[in-house]
């Protein structure tokens, strides 16, 4: 069995974590990481967006958006029905699954440009679009609540939160400045790897730390964890192929509609959904769906997408 | 930003109280496909180490839930062991 090298941190991190060996990493650097992480994703696409731009990423960004607001369609159902949530955290939940996490993108981007499969260079601006719809729906989703819905803090917490933010604002700075903000790749291309991998180490302690909500939710939110991504995979494999994207481009559209949010969707929703389990939608999308990408979902989607496509 | 941000009064877990149907169906669908996965030589491994591990969840679940309404409908006498 073959496990990608930045995958391999994150096993690390959790088999710390079991152990209960003190690896803990000081929550400053980890913020910084995130940073690090989402300002590096942003400039590359920005620079290949200032060097692809056309008519084709129009339409194509717009499928972008429509994928992001179908798949909690899909999501809300099956939680309600068969996980007999409320109709708020079924919400809440549908909303992080229709969202993407930046992380598992980092990590399917870096395996595939390890295996040098060619992509869309300017993929981060479809990441950037597929974050907020998902809210949106969300958000509407949990419409017949007695809550009532603060807008101007639900924007800011949609529009401005910091990885929207930073993601689009670093787009658009590589866009803006094309060939000048090659003078930041030594920093923010060379050092993506290694900051990815310690990013990950600390995923995998943090994530193995809520282990034991799982006995409190039941088995429901762990199959979900798992099903709902391989629905989503399968989903962004076929609307890939709309977009006519390449293999690698396939890859990543299908590892977007697998992951969920960890941290847009979760500070948006503590906002406009007071009431929602918060709790319950983390362990859902970080404990379960986000280590399942990892190590199951990424390696099958990149090997399934390559057999069919390639 | 943070992961830690989920400390939250609302907990439900009505999940557990319901049939485990979904999760049966969801271990064998992995099940399947990661036996499919294998057999065009795919890395198919993870997708049945995950279906047992759900079976073992969803068991343990079952087992619970089994447990606690037994507990339930016990008469009274029974529960505190006959003392009455």
């Amino acid at each position: 069995m073959h496990i990608d090298v930045v995958a391999a941190f994150f096993l690390l991190g959790a088999l710390a974590q079991i152990c209960k060996a003190p690896i803990k990493m000081p929550a400053g650097l980890y913020q910084s990481l995130t940073l690090f992480l989402l300002v590096a994703i942003g400039l590359k696409g920005g620079i290949a967006l200032s060097q692809y731009g056309d008519e084709k990423l129009l339409w194509q960004s717009v499928l972008t958006i429509v994928f992001g607001a179908f798949l909690p369609f899909i999501a809300f159902p099956l939680l309600r029905r068969f996980g007999g949530l409320s109709r708020t955290d079924s919400a809440s939940i549908a909303a992080h699954y229709g969202s993407v996490s930046i992380a598992t993108f980092a990590v399917a981007l870096a395996i595939i440009e390890a295996r040098g499969i060619e992509y869309e260079p300017y993929f981060p601006l479809f990441v950037a679009l597929l974050e907020i719809p998902a809210i949106a729906v969300g958000l509407w989703l949990a419409r017949d609540n007695d809550q009532a819905l603060n807008v101007k803090k639900t924007l800011h917490e949609i529009f401005l939160n910091q990885g929207v933010l930073l993601l689009v604002g670093a787009l658009l700075i590589g866009w803006l400045s094309g060939e000048q903000t090659q003078k930041l790749m030594p920093f923010f291309g060379n050092l993506f790897y290694g900051v990815l991998a310690l990013f990950l180490l600390e995923m995998g302690r943090v994530s193995t730390s809520r282990i034991n909500l799982l006995k409190e939710y039941g088995s429901f939110i762990a199959s979900f964890g798992v099903v709902m991504p391989l629905i989503g995979a399968t989903l962004g494999t076929l609307f890939s192929q709309l977009l006519e994207l390449s293999v690698g481009g396939t890859i990543l559209f299908a590892t977007l509609g697998a992951s969920a949010s960890y941290i847009a969707v979760p500070a948006a929703m503590a906002v406009a959904l007071p009431s929602a389990n918060q709790s319950l939608s983390i362990t859902s999308s970080l404990t379960i769906t986000f280590p399942f990408n990892v190590l199951v979902g990424i390696p099958l989607y990149i090997a399934l997408v390559v057999k069919l496509f390639a | 930003m943070s992961n830690e941000n989920s400390e939250h009064t609302v907990h439900s877990n009505e999940g557990s109280a319901q049939s485990p149907a979904f999760q049966i169906v969801s271990a064998i669908l992995l099940a399947v496909l990661g036996t499919t996965a294998l057999y065009f030589e795919l890395p198919g491994w993870g997708l049945i180490l995950t279906a047992g591990l759900l079976t073992a969840i969803t068991a343990v679940d079952y087992l619970k839930s089994r447990n606690n309404k037994k507990s339930e409908k016990a008469p009274a006498t029974q529960r505190i062991g006959g003392l009455s």
